[in-house]
């Protein structure tokens, strides 16, 4: 709360969310899945997000960029350069998601196109929305591989998703989550699906995205560990309910609430590195 | 020195990737020279990553798929060797608990008849209300209310799915129990309860485990000694506390060091 | 070991007294029964098939006499001739009655001999899988190529025309399609691990394919036997039509219909009754599937 009175009035800010509600419509009624979140983010800052399956942690900002199912609603505003993402209309929203806001999803194996070339799934995307030509999407292809450290890129825009690995695949979807150059990237448990070692990998990126192109991050994820590596801040999450919120170090270190001790001491003793 | 229940020695399992009729046929080497030994009442870890083989190697001790080449030797007798009815007890003996908890129970049954159905097959001669008080007394056991006999596997969370498959693997007192990453798809605080369970009832069961799974902690805080695995190979074994320590191989050493620590800095 | 050992251990089940046991079946049943278009089709259904096997007996005209004075009447109450008559004179009533018979019991014994067989050989194919698959399932396209009305025209010559044949030639080609869906379910069934957790436990075979395959493969079976009624009746219809199905005097829904429909400009009951009758038929028989699939699915309540 402290983080959100602090943030008002800084030309830094990217997103600021303010009682943020969402409900679904089910046969036994209205349920809601996200109470009254509050949060903001800084350009350059990684907000993590952090809690166990039914949060309601993916729901909240499944509900910013307009991805809730059909019998989902949301109340509440969500500011992002000055412009409200949830009462836009869904032309006006266009404009925004995918071009100013990157999305990353948990899942790489089936975020990709099988039968469309690496390359012209990158391209694509910038020709949509910045009505690049070809030839420069591709230009700019290529640069946005050097971002996320693909080697032999210009082999690479030749080839099908199949014959990449989880870890590379993850790569060319943070790519295409670049193609625009956005302002914010909202990654959904983008580790999850990976090994350790690519896990590392994925995340120094994403720490790179943050320091050296000024994006802002939000990172969902269950991991504490992923949230600890990257983030600046966390909201930590529970029953749709922000319980804590507050800069990294100072949650993890010395929680709160108690929920935030109680998932910190579920994790299993630490290796010392 | 502690006694042995199984050594696998030099096992392998290759699958062959035909590429057309007129190509050599390559193979794909799942596990490739493999060679362990599991001692009464120690936990043993294998980890790996994906593609490491780890699961194959649960499949194939317990021989649910069919091995390359290499020896299985389980209770110092040599598998291969084994008779139709020693299989048989066997599959009482060593017991298996897999990673999707929904998966791994039949959505058409009930809990109490998915506990039940293991009684069924070496127990026939139990009353119906015998084996009905002994799925309810395991129930227990593992911290499933008994309200839950009735119930279908999709009405009950992740976490008491994996109850019900430890304890529908525990109902005929195996001494082994195998898990293939038995918490990787479940939260945090109920993969903490579920491997505190496990830990409860490798004592009050008299269990050998063999712990399967990606995620380091996870290992080190569960077991005795671990085998680290990559592509197939063992890269390097070892007492778990010295392991993580001191490991010698670079490959286990990025792998330590890979794990995200939860612990920020400043 | 973290230390917190949350999960709670002490008696939970304390008192629990025998737990009744549910069964997928009973549940099934009692499932079926809540579902009221089901009920209602299952209702219809039975009617029909009470009619059909009753009827005749207490109607005045029998379904082969020719009332000479009564050609082409259209539905009267007064004759008798309830649903009118054909161009023999013939009482349409009866004679759809004495069609049902015959339809009703090709479509329903043909498809539950050839869902019986399909099912039991594509378990086996998929189930067993490798040589054993690919061996049975040549066979199953062997069977397919074969031109199935020679291989009628065949079973008739050889064995004298014969209602039962009819039944035979029938299931013989339906089954290979039944067989082909139950070896695709049952081959992504047996990748699930409550599969291979039952072989684990020591689980036989043949136990694992009653208790864990059949069951789960109920909803498409039950789905593909409401589609393969319909088409078993149509197919002896056309058999019927070839000369090699019933034969006149005796008839068949599929053979009312055709030849209705052949005179429907002049007698318009000849097709619209024995239409209504067989619409009626499939179109519960697509409720009672439709029902028997939810019903057999926990998932579903």
């Amino acid at each position: 709360m402290q983080l959100t009175q602090k943030n008002i009035n800084n030309s830094n800010l990217l997103l600021k969310v303010n009682n943020l509600s969402v409900f679904f419509n089910t046969p036994e009624g209205n349920i809601q899945v996200v109470k009254d979140a509050n949060f903001s983010l800084n350009k350059g800052e990684c907000l993590g997000v952090v809690g166990e399956s039914g949060s309601g942690k993916t729901q909240t900002f499944f509900s910013i960029t307009g991805l809730l199912s059909s019998n989902g609603y949301c109340k509440g505003s969500a500011i992002f350069k000055g412009f409200d993402l949830i009462t836009s209309s869904e032309e006006e929203k266009r404009r925004y998601l995918g071009k100013s806001i990157g999305f990353i999803f948990q899942d790489p194996m089936t975020s990709l196109t099988p039968h469309m070339k690496i390359g012209k799934q990158l391209s694509e995307i910038a020709i949509f929305h910045e009505k690049l030509s070809s030839k420069l999407a591709m230009e700019r292809s290529l640069e946005v591989l050097d971002i996320v450290k693909m080697p032999k890129s210009r082999d690479l825009i030749n080839s099908y998703p199949h014959e990449l690995s989880g870890g590379m695949k993850q790569r060319i979807m943070i790519a295409i989550s670049l193609m625009c150059r956005p302002e914010l990237i909202i990654a959904d448990e983008p580790t999850t699906a990976l090994d350790v070692t690519t896990q590392s990998e994925i995340l120094s990126i994403f720490n790179d995205l943050k320091s050296n192109m000024n994006i802002g991050i939000i990172l969902i994820s269950h991991n504490i560990g992923v949230i600890a590596e990257t983030s600046d801040n966390v909201a930590v999450m529970k029953n749709g309910l922000i319980v804590e919120n507050g800069s990294t170090f100072n949650v993890l270190t010395n929680p709160k609430d108690e929920y935030t001790k109680h998932l910190l001491s579920c994790i299993p003793p630490w290796l010392e590195k | 020195m502690k006694k042995e229940i199984l050594n696998v020695q030099n096992l392998k399992l290759h699958y062959p990737i035909s590429r057309g009729f007129f190509v050599k046929r390559n193979f794909i080497k799942a596990v490739d020279g493999v060679s362990f030994s599991l001692f009464v009442g120690e936990t043993l870890g294998i980890v790996g990553e994906s593609g490491s083989g780890k699961s194959s190697i649960c499949r194939l001790i317990l021989s649910l798929i069919p091995k390359t080449s290499g020896n299985i030797k389980w209770f110092g007798k040599d598998f291969n060797l084994y008779k139709k009815k020693e299989i048989k007890s066997f599959r009482k003996k060593v017991q298996i608990i897999f990673q999707d908890p929904y998966g791994s129970l039949d959505p058409r049954m009930t809990i109490g008849s998915i506990i039940k159905e293991p009684l069924g097959i070496f127990n026939k001669n139990l009353s119906k209300n015998e084996s009905t008080e002994r799925v309810i007394a395991l129930m227990s056991d593992v911290g499933l209310s008994s309200d839950l006999y009735n119930r279908y596997p999709h009405e009950i969370s992740g976490g008491q799915c994996q109850r019900v498959g430890i304890a529908r693997a525990l109902i005929n007192k195996p001494s082994v129990l195998v898990c293939d990453e038995p918490v990787s798809a479940l939260d945090l605080s109920i993969q903490a309860q579920i491997l505190d369970l496990l830990d409860v009832l490798k004592h009050k069961y008299n269990l050998t485990l063999i712990f399967v799974s990606h995620d380091l902690s996870v290992v080190k805080a569960i077991c005795d000694n671990v085998i680290v695995l990559k592509s197939g190979k063992i890269i390097e074994n070892g007492i778990t506390s010295d392991l993580f320590k001191n490991p010698k191989d670079p490959y286990t050493k990025k792998l330590i060091s890979s794990v995200p620590s939860p612990i920020p800095a400043r | 070991m973290f230390g917190i050992r949350k999960y709670d251990n002490k008696m939970v089940n304390k008192g629990a007294s025998i737990v009744k046991g549910r069964s997928l079946w009973i549940d099934a049943r009692r499932r079926l029964f809540q579902n009221k278009a089901a009920v209602t089709a299952l209702f219809l259904l039975i009617v029909i098939s009470l009619l059909s096997i009753f009827g005749p007996f207490f109607l005045q005209h029998n379904f082969s006499d020719t009332d000479w004075g009564s050609i082409y009447q259209s539905p009267n109450l007064q004759t008798g001739h309830y649903l009118g008559t054909d161009g023999n004179g013939r009482d349409l009533l009866v004679r759809i009655l004495y069609g049902g018979r015959l339809s009703l019991s090709i479509g329903l014994i043909a498809t539950l001999v050839s869902v019986f067989i399909g099912v039991i050989y594509g378990t086996i194919a998929g189930y067993f899988g490798g040589k054993l698959d690919i061996f049975m399932m040549r066979v199953v396209e062997i069977l397919y190529a074969m031109p199935y009305l020679i291989f009628v025209i065949i079973l008739m010559v050889v064995f004298g025309r014969n209602i039962y044949f009819l039944f035979l030639a029938i299931g013989a080609v339906e089954w290979l399609t039944m067989a082909r869906i139950v070896r695709g379910q049952t081959i992504s069934l047996k990748e699930k691990e409550f599969i291979e957790t039952s072989k684990a436990l020591g689980q036989s075979d043949l136990l694992i394919i009653i208790k864990h395959i059949i069951p789960n493969l109920a909803g498409p079976i039950v789905v593909y036997i409401t589609l393969m009624v319909p088409s078993v009746i149509i197919l002896e219809s056309f058999l019927s039509f070839l000369g090699l199905g019933v034969q006149e005097p005796l008839t068949s829904w599929g053979v009312l219909i055709s030849e209705g429909s052949r005179e429907m400009e002049a007698a318009w009951w000849l097709l619209i009754f024995p239409g209504l009758f067989m619409v009626i038929t499939l179109a519960s028989l697509n409720f009672i599937g439709d029902g028997l699939r939810d019903a057999i699915d926990p998932k579903e309540y």
